[in-house]
């Protein structure tokens, strides 16, 4: 009788924690990300039975990162309406999404990856995480093969420092054999 | 590809195996001359290495069954409201439709005494068709895109692609069998 809804808590089960992943490391906030992931389902869940078991991955991870882009451009936005409005307004707000809590990451690597744009993020997490080709992510994103590696060469620059664990060491050693 | 950040930019295809092999060649031989580059591809592996772990998180516990929750909420709410709205587009859609036709000219002609809204049947031009078939089709897309952003993806259906659909088709067939409406 609710074989669909079977098959369907099975396939949320089995991909919601890297739906969320890359939702969280895009967004960098942790109810966004969590309401992100839910919308991705539910537009899964809408689609029926179009997609095939091996598409629903990529289909995820696409429809995720486009979520999490409009997302993004809503909150620009918002952000610049309020730079009109009056403190008063400001002040009854909800408190800056990007100071939300997130989840214990190294804060080296917590840092340098604030300092990426959301689409390196998102590159980032893709590549290295869900192992994903340059290529795949090319096409996933709708971009080219050259920007794809043009970003993740800069993400790599950013983000090889700060998960070594030796970094702190090796600085301290400097400085007392100065 | 000449210069070593050239050669950088290619180490996450190369080591994902996407390089053609003569660029992988050269990429290789180039590593083995180049302290700079074997460094950099070190840090890459690194990364590589540590990243998935460092990055690795796990979705609320929560999430599974809001999901269902609002899944079971759709599954009712499509079941019930697809048939009766089906209808409701299709005869939307033929109302629609014959108020193009029927309704008076845009600018009516100067010195006529004939009301508004009984103009002769056929005043419209081609292009004055054409104009508001495109405005109609622009406002219900654009409500639909709203609904769908609003989860009621039936509804959005038909304003998408339902409504359109029924209105183009009569507009292509009243312009194919009535000559003077083409321009």
């Amino acid at each position: 009788m609710n074989t669909e809804l079977d098959q369907f808590t099975n396939t949320v089960t089995l991909h919601q924690d890297r739906v969320y992943a890359l939702a969280l490391h895009v967004l960098r906030d942790s109810d966004d990300a969590a309401d992100i992931a839910q919308e991705a389902f539910l537009r899964l869940w809408r689609k029926g039975q179009d997609l095939s078991h091996e598409s629903v991955r990529p289909w995820l991870l696409r429809v995720t990162h486009n979520l999490c882009l409009d997302h993004l451009r809503r909150r620009q936005r918002q952000q610049r309406r309020l730079g009109h409005a009056d403190h008063e307004a400001i002040h009854t707000l909800p408190s800056n999404p990007e100071t939300t809590p997130l989840p214990p990451f190294p804060e080296e690597l917590n840092l340098a990856l604030a300092t990426l744009a959301p689409e390196t993020r998102s590159m980032v997490v893709l590549h290295y995480c869900e192992g994903l080709k340059l290529a795949e992510i090319a096409t996933l994103l709708g971009t080219s093969l050259s920007a794809v590696k043009v970003r993740l060469h800069r993400a790599r620059k950013v983000l090889r420092n700060t998960l070594r664990p030796s970094a702190t060491e090796e600085n301290c050693t400097q400085e007392t054999g100065t | 590809m000449t210069t070593c950040p050239d050669y950088q930019r290619e180490f996450a295809a190369y080591k994902s195996g996407e390089l053609a092999p003569e660029t992988a060649l050269a990429l290789a031989h180039h590593l083995e001359n180049c302290p700079e580059c074997r460094r950099e591809m070190a840090a890459t592996e690194s990364l590589a290495t540590h990243l998935p772990t460092a990055l690795a998180v796990k979705a609320p516990a929560g999430l599974l069954p809001n999901i269902l929750a609002e899944c079971r909420g759709s599954k009712a709410h499509n079941r019930n409201l697809k048939p009766f709205l089906r209808s409701a587009a299709m005869g939307l859609a033929a109302m629609l439709a014959v108020l193009v036709f029927r309704t008076a000219p845009l600018t009516p002609s100067s010195g006529s005494s004939t009301p508004p809204l009984t103009p002769p049947a056929r005043t419209f031009t081609a292009s004055e068709l054409g104009t508001a078939r495109r405005d109609l089709a622009w406002t219900l897309t654009t409500t639909g895109r709203v609904l769908d952003r609003t989860s009621l993806r039936v509804i959005g259906d038909i304003f998408n692609r339902m409504i359109p659909r029924a209105i183009s088709t009569s507009l292509h067939q009243a312009l194919t069998t009535n000559p003077k409406g083409r321009s």
